[in-house]
């Protein structure tokens, strides 16, 4: 069920909003990349820095230097870190989202696997983004409630690193993520108190993930 | 003293803001002025949280406007004191007065220029709208592509700009690059403090302003009898100051294990059409020329990395042999022929006998996204310009306006 960093530049475009931490995971992604020896890249699409404004964020892992860092047309993999996108889908019934919120399925192959913070079973979201019947995988974690549940914050980010623990295992893996960790939350004590609940909100993310 | 916190080499992922306020730890500036300003703000934070860890030795002066932080870091130079400020779109236009006396008291200050749109209408995405205005302010210019450049533009523009006594901007795209993340290889802090050498008040400028025992005047009046005289002085300086970027490019590459040139062409040996671009589109631009290539066009890029003292030879040199050549010009010099980088080349190239089509495209304002579609269709437009399938009423045109 993983995808290899042999066939090339796995990319990657994430989906959440502004101030619940999606620029924050995407960052974390290329930091475990790098730490892992390969080539990351994060590219954060701002908007006026608003909380809660719906953002896309685009990252690239590759073996080889990464030359490009326009938008991320044709994703690889799609990380929905804001669960209220599949409710403005379920509400479109396949027709168009807001102006305001990048659409999830655009510029999607059948290859796109895709990966959502959503309590949704896998099967429901597949169908929700009208791709029954699709080769594309699609996995669904409620990383929400595991995120209140053992951080008690709606921090969903290491959570969703589990779920693409078990996607790209290549590049995420829970040792690396927790060096990560360590050194972005070392300097503050109350911040290195989190950690522990962190990993175990990641592996939660690994062992819960669910892909149709 | 310093604290020493990076022994050995080692590969970080990192934003340009970050990589930046690493460069200035290692640097370990004696004076550091500024004022907060989208996307510079974050940069200039980093670097207060080494200074709150008492990490470096540096004066940090937190100024009340962006005149003041331009004041403020020629008074320190003028004494001896290695400084730097960094700023971005209005932040540079307020500091604006200042840069010609920066430059013309030949005093090496390095500033990040964290590209910026220029109001109105208000934008704090990026385009290089604030740099082309410090075109004729005597100031050396660098543009870096990524975080990884920016960090070895600054190390480098601080050996640059005292070889050179020039003042010395490093260009870092806003959001782009400032926000973005990536590979970044940090050298040693001793390895870095060893390239730029010990800060020494007494011989960071020929004549420092706290030498009581060589008393000397900065800020003298030059009327008609002098003023022509000062300024030559300051033109031959300029035009030395290439050979002074070579030298320090080419100890980094010995150093760093680096391969940077004032310009960088990709693939314009054989090439019949290319693109010139400044900066992160460097690489779209590269993708877009290989794609092209598999088309069997014969499709290069030149990246200017030395955008001031504007290296002409070399430019002509890469370029001459070619049909037809994009210029992307991330500004629009309004009221001229075209934009600022256009108008360089086809000066320059202006003596040839025979020389490539040139033509200006205005990209990328205001942090318009910039894809390999938008860099495929510069190339074909220049393609049909050379072929005649197309023609033109002016040199510029607008690459993404939509319709």
């Amino acid at each position: 069920m993983a995808i290899s960093l042999d066939q090339g530049t796995i990319e990657i475009r994430w989906h959440g909003r502004g101030g619940q931490g999606t620029v924050t995971a995407a960052k974390m992604f290329a930091s475990v990349a790098v730490k892992r020896g390969y080539h990351g890249q994060s590219i954060p699409m701002f908007g006026l820095e608003r909380s809660g404004t719906p953002v896309a964020v685009y990252s690239r892992v590759s073996k080889e230097p990464i030359m490009r860092n326009d938008p991320v047309r044709h994703p690889h993999i799609v990380v929905i870190t804001d669960p209220s996108v599949m409710v403005y889908l379920a509400a479109s019934r396949g027709g168009k989202l807001p102006e305001s919120i990048p659409d999830p399925r655009e510029g999607i192959t059948d290859e796109t696997i895709f990966i959502i913070n959503t309590p949704m079973s896998p099967e429901e979201a597949k169908k929700i983004l009208g791709l029954e019947g699709k080769p594309n995988k699609v996995c669904t974690v409620d990383a929400t409630k595991i995120a209140l549940e053992e951080i008690g914050r709606n921090v969903p980010n290491t959570a969703i690193l589990g779920a693409m623990a078990k996607i790209l295992p290549e590049v995420v893996d829970m040792e690396t993520v927790k060096e990560e960790l360590e050194e972005s939350f070392g300097a503050s004590s109350k911040l290195r108190a989190l950690i522990p609940a962190n990993l175990k909100a990641m592996e939660r993310g690994y062992n819960e993930v669910k892909c149709a | 003293m310093a604290v020493e916190l990076i022994k050995e080499r080692k590969t970080v992922a990192m934003t340009g803001n970050q990589a930046i306020a690493e460069a200035m730890r290692q640097i370990n500036y004696d004076v550091v002025a500024a004022y907060p300003i989208s996307p510079q703000t974050e940069l200039m934070g980093f670097f207060a949280e080494y200074l709150a860890n008492g990490l470096v030795d540096t004066e940090f002066v937190t100024v009340e406007s962006e005149h003041s932080a331009m004041s403020a870091v020629i008074g320190a130079a003028a004494s001896g004191a290695r400084a730097m400020t960094a700023t971005a779109a209005q932040g540079l236009l307020y500091m604006y007065e200042n840069l010609p006396i920066a430059s013309n008291w030949r005093l090496p200050i390095t500033m990040v220029l964290v590209n910026r749109a220029l109001s109105a209408p208000l934008n704090i995405h990026c385009d290089h709208g604030d740099a082309m205005t410090a075109r004729d302010s005597g100031w050396i210019q660098l543009f870096s592509e990524n975080s990884q450049e920016a960090y070895h533009n600054l190390i480098m523009a601080v050996k640059i700009a005292e070889k050179a006594l020039l003042p010395t901007i490093v260009n870092m795209e806003g959001y782009i690059v400032s926000h973005t993340i990536g590979n970044v290889n940090l050298l040693t802090d001793k390895e870095v403090q060893e390239f730029i050498g010990e800060s020494d008040w007494r011989k960071n400028v020929p004549h420092p302003l706290l030498d009581t025992d060589n008393p000397v005047t900065y800020g003298a009046t030059a009327l008609p009898d002098y003023y022509t005289e000062l300024k030559y002085q300051q033109h031959e300086a300029t035009f030395e100051a290439k050979k002074y970027v070579k030298e320090v490019l080419a100890e980094f590459n010995e150093l760093a294990g680096t391969n940077y040139d004032i310009i960088e062409p990709y693939k314009l040996e054989d090439a019949d059409f290319a693109i010139v671009v400044m900066g992160s589109t460097a690489g779209v631009a590269r993708t877009a020329a290989d794609i092209l290539r598999e088309q069997g066009i014969k499709a290069g890029v030149l990246k200017i990395r030395l955008f001031r003292p504007f290296p002409v030879e070399e430019i002509v040199d890469a370029l001459k042999h070619l049909k037809a050549v994009a210029v992307l010009d991330r500004h629009d010099s309004m009221n001229a022929l075209a934009s600022p980088l256009f108008q360089d080349l086809a000066a320059s190239m202006y003596h040839l006998p025979e020389k490539p089509l040139l033509h200006d495209f205005i990209y990328g304002l205001g942090g318009r996204e910039v894809t390999v579609e938008d860099m495929l269709k510069a190339f074909n437009r220049v393609i049909n310009l050379y072929t005649g399938k197309e023609t033109r009423n002016r040199f510029v045109e607008y690459l993404q306006v939509r319709e």
